[in-house]
C-alpha cells in the first residue's frame, strides 16, 4: 500500500485528536464533587456531540465513541482496515446473544456498540440457526459456537472458543500491516498473561489453560499454562524470566494493578505510531486512544456516582493517548 | 530542425517536466494533508499555505531555466544553436534543476505534510515546520544555480 495514502485522513484525525481529554482535564474531572458536575463539564467540552441526550453518563460516552467512529469513517476510503478494531465487539455480542438465547434472557442492554453486525441480526441468526446471512468474518465462529453451546450448554467453553476464533480472525485481517499485526499479537500476549494469572489464582488445570490460550511469540502458551497450573509463584517467575518483571511486580500487588499494566502496554504500543503523518496507523491509534479515554472518564464519573475514594480511582486510571 | 536545437529543446523539456512533476507530487501531498486540517479548522488555512506552496518552487525554477534556454537558442530570441555540441551543452545545463528539482520537491512534499500534522497538533510551532521544509529548498536552489550559471555562460 502506498504509505502516502491517508494523508488527508491522518491530518484530519490529528486535528480531532487535539480535542481529546488530557491528564489535566481528568484531574479537573476528578476534582468535581458530584457526577452531575462532571457530566456538565464533559458536555461543555463537546462530549457526546450536539445531541442533548438524557443527561446520563452511559449515553453520553456511547455517543462520544460513536461520533469518533463516524469521524474516522467519514475520512477513510472503503476497505480501510479499521473494522478489525470492532471485531472484538462483534464477538463479544455473539457471546452475549448466544447466552441470552440459551437462558431466554434480555440481551439488548448488554451488547457493545459500535459493531459491524447489528446484534439483532446475530440474535436472529442464532434463534433460527441460520448463519448464512452473517458476514464472512463471524459466520463460521457463530455456527461453531452455536453448535457447542446447544450441544454442551457450557457457556465458558463457548466463550473460550469465540475468544480464540476472534483472535484468529483478527490475525488474518491484520495481514501484513505491521501496526495491526503487532497490535493483534500484543493483545493475544496480554490475553494469555491475564488467563495465566487469573487461572493461577483460581486453580485451573494446565489442560484447561492451554486450551484457553493462543500461540504467542513472546512467552510460549504451553509453558505459561503449565506454570499457571503449578501456582501463582511459578507463573510470575516465568513472566519475570520472560522479561516482564514489571508485570510480575504489578500482579503481586493486585489483580487490578496487573490489569492496569496490561492496558498501559497497549497505550505504550500506540506511542510509536500516533504521530505518523501517513498511513492508516494514526487513525487506528486515535480510535483505540478514544476508547481508552472513554474508559477513563467512565471510571472517574461512575466512581463519583458510587462514592469510590479518589485514591482508588487514581490508582486504576490508565495511561492516556494524548 | 537541426540536431543542436533538438538537444537544447530536449533540455528545456527535462527542466520543465521533471521539476514540474516533482512539484506537483509535493504540492499534492502537502495540500492533501492541509485539507485534512482545514476540514476541521478553517482558521489554520493561512498558517498552512506556506507549507503547501513550498514544494511548488522547484517547478518555477525549472520553468525559469527552460525559458532562459529558449531565449538563448533562437526560439524566443538570441542566436540559433550553431552546432550539436552547443545543443548538448544546453541539455546538460538543464539536468541539475531537472533532477535536483524532482527529488527535492518530492521529499519536500513529505516534510511539508508532516509539518501540516505538526501544525495541526501544535499551531504555535508552525514556523519550525516551515524551517524544516526550507532546508530541502537549499538543494533545489543549488541545482537551479548551477543550471543558471551554465546557461548564461554557454
Amino acid at each position: 500500500m502506498n504509505d502516502l495514502e491517508y494523508a488527508f485522513a491522518a491530518a484530519y484525525i490529528k486535528t480531532i485528536a487535539n480535542k481529546m481529554l488530557t491528564r489535566k482535564d481528568l484531574e479537573q474531572l476528578m476534582g468535581f464533587g458530584t457526577a452531575e458536575e462532571a457530566i456538565k463539564f464533559l458536555k461543555d467540552r463537546g462530549y457526546g456531540g450536539k445531541s442533548d441526550g438524557d443527561g446520563r453518563l452511559e449515553g453520553l460516552l456511547q455517543r462520544e465513541l460513536e461520533t469518533a467512529w463516524q469521524e474516522a469513517y467519514s475520512v477513510l476510503t472503503e476497505g480501510a482496515p479499521v473494522d478489525i478494531l470492532l471485531y472484538q465487539n462483534d464477538f463479544h455480542n455473539l457471546k452475549t446473544v448466544l447466552k441470552a438465547m440459551m437462558s431466554n434472557a434480555a440481551w439488548e442492554e448488554l451488547v457493545i456498540r459500535p459493531c459491524i453486525v447489528e446484534p439483532q441480526e446475530l440474535y436472529d441468526a442464532a434463534v433460527t440457526a441460520d448463519f448464512g446471512g452473517l458476514p464472512e468474518f463471524i459466520r463460521d465462529t457463530a455456527e461453531q459456537a452455536y453448535e457447542r453451546i446447544t450441544s454442551s450448554n457450557d457457556g465458558q467453553l463457548t466463550e473460550l472458543l469465540i475468544d480464540k476464533q476472534a483472535f484468529a480472525v483478527m490475525r488474518k485481517r491484520a495481514g501484513d500491516n505491521r501496526f495491526l499485526a503487532g497490535w493483534v499479537e500484543l493483545n493475544i500476549f496480554l490475553a494469555n498473561l491475564k488467563t495465566a494469572v487469573r487461572g493461577a489464582y483460581t486453580g485451573k488445570t494446565a489442560q484447561f489453560l492451554a486450551g484457553a490460550m493462543l500461540p504467542s511469540e513472546q512467552i510460549q502458551a504451553e509453558r505459561l499454562a503449565a506454570a499457571a497450573a503449578e501456582g501463582i509463584d511459578a507463573v510470575l517467575a516465568l513472566i519475570e524470566a520472560g522479561g516482564y518483571a514489571a508485570a510480575a511486580e504489578r500482579a503481586r500487588e493486585s489483580m487490578s494493578a496487573f490489569e492496569k499494566w496490561c492496558d498501559d502496554q497497549r497505550m505504550e504500543y500506540l506511542k510509536d505510531y500516533k504521530n505518523n503523518s501517513f498511513g492508516v496507523e494514526p487513525i487506528l491509534a486515535f480510535l483505540i486512544g478514544k476508547q481508552s479515554e472513554i474508559q477513563a472518564v467512565r471510571m472517574i464519573v461512575s466512581g463519583k456516582e458510587n462514592r469510590i475514594p479518589e485514591e482508588l480511582i487514581r490508582e486504576r486510571l490508565r495511561e492516556l493517548y494524548v | 530542425m537541426d540536431l543542436g536545437l533538438f538537444f537544447a529543446l530536449l533540455g528545456v523539456a527535462f527542466a520543465v517536466v521533471f521539476s514540474g512533476m516533482g512539484s506537483s507530487k509535493g504540492v499534492g501531498i502537502a495540500s492533501e494533508a492541509a485539507s485534512g486540517v482545514i476540514a476541521d479548522d478553517p482558521s489554520k488555512f493561512g498558517k498552512l499555505l506556506v507549507l503547501q506552496l513550498l514544494p511548488g518552487t522547484q517547478g518555477l525554477y525549472g520553468l525559469i531555466i527552460g525559458v532562459m534556454v529558449l531565449l538563448n537558442t533562437g526560439i524566443l530570441g538570441g542566436e540559433p544553436v550553431p552546432d550539436v555540441i552547443t545543443g548538448l551543452q544546453y541539455w546538460a545545463a538543464c539536468l541539475p534543476i531537472a533532477f535536483a528539482g524532482y527529488f527535492s520537491a518530492k521529499s519536500q512534499g513529505r516534510v511539508c505534510a508532516v509539518g501540516v500534522n505538526l501544525t495541526a497538533k501544535r499551531p504555535e510551532e508552525s514556523s519550525k515546520a516551515i524551517v524544516s521544509a526550507s532546508l530541502i529548498e537549499l538543494y533545489a536552489l543549488l541545482g537551479f544555480i548551477v543550471s543558471f550559471l551554465i546557461v548564461i555562460n554557454i
